[in-house]
């Protein structure tokens, strides 16, 4: 038998299988043109077109519903002429990998016998790229990475403390922010990374749906949690499938610890400690999180999202530039390429983040982007780069052109860069509000203790369990993880 | 000459040296692609057994040889059991339902009809397509508020569903993605098989009045026994070891509903660092998939009977 004959001659004959698709294809039709009654309106509105995602530069600690579209990993990047190089690995976006690159080009004058290979690795991925190469002992000689993921580094024991170089290059470390230093100090008290770049979260709003809802955030801002409810309230229109608030999804869907990220925050915003210890390390201190101003700060997420529904559980793509939320909460990272995508479809503003009370608002964890060195054949030449990268001008031109804000305080509190902010003010607020940051876990056991938080949090988000117990039981899988890395629990 | 003989005879019977038998020569044409296995397969299947018998971080000198007690913890671990099942629903619902909507297409292709060859290629087309890339379509296609899928829904007055941001919905969401995204890997298989089963077959049971749906039952199912245990148990193996649209798509959340074992072996040797627990999922899931293949081995048809 012939397998054209075979095939030619199956179950189903030729006019039953055009008979069954052509009844398929009309079913659709059918379907497809049926009217629909003006309650349904909504759901029968085909849907828009899609826009670009709203580009980000933190693809892995960021709390915002945009996917970025970071690009792929790109060949190595050499800037310099001279014979020694060094590696840099890091994750900046275009946005931020430019700006970098143009500062390293001045390292020319300063010692010309180097040059700089620059690597991009996405940021997700990045992390486990440096773990095996640390593995297979072939780490690069210079790494960005999130501030979270210092003390990781530190805890190798393969990077080097910087401390030796501060006198002969005149390098002023308590310059920088303490709240981004408590990354990058060891057990021995040394400094093993240095601040690039830092950010807050605050609050983006659409000046235009503000407007529309009565409200005026220029002459009253939202301050307090309250406050902000009932503006969220306003901004909901569920006819329009708009949204007052996004804070991010509220899943394990988006960063997995993104949820703890976010309570640490509100937690700060009451005044209170979310680890006993002063500086938050978790394994000098007990988990308080649980307490009142934890539940506290919880319960209005919980309630703002199932009671007043102003919030969604997953935020539309993208909803923030195409019109469908009044107010997102995000960092500065996310300015540049909102701008662009916004466009002329309405003007954005940025204020500080509400809080219990209204001297509390602005308060916020702490990112940013830090370089280090690891132990090799160039680590002195690495360690004063990134010295040379950090200094002031360096710190100031970065941030003014990547989107960030200056991680040194006498470039914030300077006039020159007071004179770039009148120029750009939505920066203002982030840099504002830079002396109200806490570090946010800085320890190595940063994943462990917000992913298991995170998930305890999201089970009170879906009313599976209370928030109080939730929080209970974060707190005793805090105790676990102390238990199982080693740590003496509190 | 004679004498050369004479004296080789005498000599008895020619000692060949060992680098001058056939085996050898085998051996020698086998080498490269020895080598590869053994560097690339071997070793680091023996190395992540080690590893699950020790406590490290993958980066530091800090490592510390614990014996059985990673799967000592892997056992008394809620997070791994709640993976079992969740991978376990996956997979049994994945599989089978990507099998039948193979098979019915494979039906359907198996005709003599115009632009067969074109049809063949648009179903094949979401297999050898990035897995990584169509997740993050699916994320835009699932999107609760702009999603094409709430929007068909719409479309038939079903209201809009949440799901990938739902516990119940998630898991049903990368199910039908696995779906659109695998079925043209087993419509190929099947339509292979189908091709195999003698056209006499369906003439003899058309003569004797047979339908469509008794020729199926009788004729076609039972000689597609063989093809359909090599795509059950491919397919098993592979649905078991789902990683990248969990990864992409879900994160393992809501609520845990979807963190399949492959993505907690990733979150423990790369976000928590615990080497050496991951490398003893690594060998629970080859249990695992072992298990259930001896099972599959033993009690399914594998031959027409």
């Amino acid at each position: 038998m012939s397998a054209s004959k075979s095939r030619a001659t199956g179950i189903f004959s030729r006019r039953g299988f055009l008979t069954t698709l052509l009844g398929g294809g009309a079913a659709v039709a059918l379907a497809a043109c049926s009217s629909s009654s003006p309650s349904s309106s909504t759901n029968s509105a085909a849907p828009a077109p899609t826009q670009p995602a709203a580009a980000s530069a933190k693809p892995t600690t960021a709390s915002s519903a945009a996917a970025a579209p970071v690009p792929t990993a790109v060949a190595p990047v050499t800037i310099g002429k001279g014979t020694k190089k060094l590696t840099i690995w890091h994750y900046y976006g275009q946005a931020q990998a430019d700006p970098l690159s143009k500062i390293i080009e001045g390292y020319s004058a300063v010692d010309p016998s180097l040059s700089f290979e620059l690597t991009f690795t996405p940021g997700a991925q990045l992390l486990a790229k440096i773990q095996t190469a640390i593995a297979g002992n072939a780490p690069p000689d210079i790494v960005q990475t999130d501030l979270v993921w210092v003390p990781i580094m530190i805890d190798t024991g393969k990077t080097i403390a910087l401390d030796d170089y501060f006198k002969s290059e005149n390098f002023d470390i308590k310059d920088f922010f303490d709240a981004l230093l408590q990354y990058d100090q060891g057990e021995d008290g040394k400094y093993y990374a240095v601040p690039m770049d830092t950010n807050n979260i605050q609050l983006f709003y659409n000046k235009k749906l503000v407007q529309e809802a009565g409200l005026d955030f220029e002459k009253s801002p939202p301050k307090t949690w309250d406050d902000l409810t009932q503006a969220a309230v306003k901004l909901t229109n569920t006819d329009k499938r708009q949204w007052g608030l996004d804070l991010g999804a509220e899943t394990t869907q988006g960063a997995q610890g993104a949820l703890a990220n976010r309570h640490m925050c509100f937690v700060w915003q009451t005044g209170s400690q979310y680890f006993a210890d002063k500086s938050g390390r978790p394994e000098r201190g007990a988990p308080v999180f649980n307490k009142a101003d934890g539940v506290a700060a919880w319960q209005w997420n919980v309630d703002i999202i199932n009671k007043q529904k102003a919030v969604p559980i997953q935020p539309p793509q993208n909803g923030f530039v195409t019109g469908l939320e009044g107010m997102w909460y995000n960092g500065p990272w996310a300015i540049p390429d909102t701008i662009r995508l916004v466009g002329n479809k309405f003007e954005m503003g940025v204020i500080s983040f509400p809080a219990k009370t209204a001297d509390m608002a602005g308060t916020s964890w702490s990112g940013g982007e830090h370089f280090q060195a690891f132990k090799g054949a160039n680590q002195d030449d690495a360690a004063k780069f990134i010295l040379w990268l950090t200094s002031p001008k360096n710190i100031e031109t970065f941030a003014e052109n990547a989107g960030y804000i200056p991680t040194r305080q006498s470039v914030i509190n300077g006039d020159s860069y007071k004179a770039w902010l009148t120029k750009n003010p939505l920066y203002t607020t982030y840099a504002q509000n830079m002396s109200k940051v806490h570090p946010r876990v800085p320890t190595r056991l940063f994943f462990d203790l917000t992913i298991a938080i995170s998930q305890r949090l999201e089970e009170a988000i879906y009313q599976k369990s209370t928030v109080q117990d939730a929080l209970n039981k974060a707190a005793q899988d805090c105790q676990t993880v102390f238990q199982q890395k080693g740590y003496q629990p509190q | 000459m004679a004498t050369t003989r004479t004296a080789d005879m005498l000599a008895g019977p020619h000692r060949r040296n060992w680098w001058q038998g056939d085996s050898f020569t085998a051996y020698l044409f086998i080498l490269p692609s020895g080598l590869l296995i053994a560097l690339f397969l071997a070793f680091p299947v023996i190395y992540s057994l080690w590893l699950s018998l020790v406590s490290w971080d993958g980066m530091s000198s800090r490592i510390r040889f614990v014996g059985l007690g990673n799967y000592d913890l892997l056992i008394h671990s809620s997070e791994f059991w709640n993976s079992v099942l969740v991978t376990a629903y996956y997979t049994f619902a994945a599989v089978p339902l990507r099998m039948a909507v193979a098979l019915a297409f494979a039906i359907f292709l198996n005709q003599k009809i115009r632009g067969l060859g074109i049809y063949r290629t648009i179903y094949f087309t979401p297999v050898v397509t990035s897995g990584i890339a169509v997740s993050i379509i699916f994320v835009w296609i699932y999107d609760p508020t702009w999603g094409i899928a709430n929007w068909v829904l719409s479309l038939v007055h079903i209201p809009p569903l949440e799901w990938l941001s739902s516990p119940t919905e998630a898991m049903p969401a990368l199910i039908l993605m696995s779906i659109w995204k695998n079925m043209g890997f087993d419509m190929i298989i099947y339509l292979a098989g189908l091709q195999g089963i003698p056209e006499t077959y369906y003439e003899a049971a058309r003569v004797d009045g047979a339908g469509p749906w008794a020729m199926f039952r009788r004729i076609t199912w039972p000689l597609l026994a063989p093809t359909t245990f090599f795509i059950l148990v491919t397919g098993i193996i592979g649905a078991s070891q789902v990683f990248d649209q969990v990864f992409v798509m879900t994160n393992g959340g809501p609520l845990r509903t979807t963190e399949v074992l492959v993505f907690l072996l990733y979150n423990s040797a790369f976000k928590f660092f615990e080497m050496g627990y991951a490398s003893a999922i690594a060998w629970a899931i080859f249990l695992i998939v072992l298990t259930f293949t001896i099972l599959q081995w033993k009690f399914l048809p594998q031959d027409v009977t």
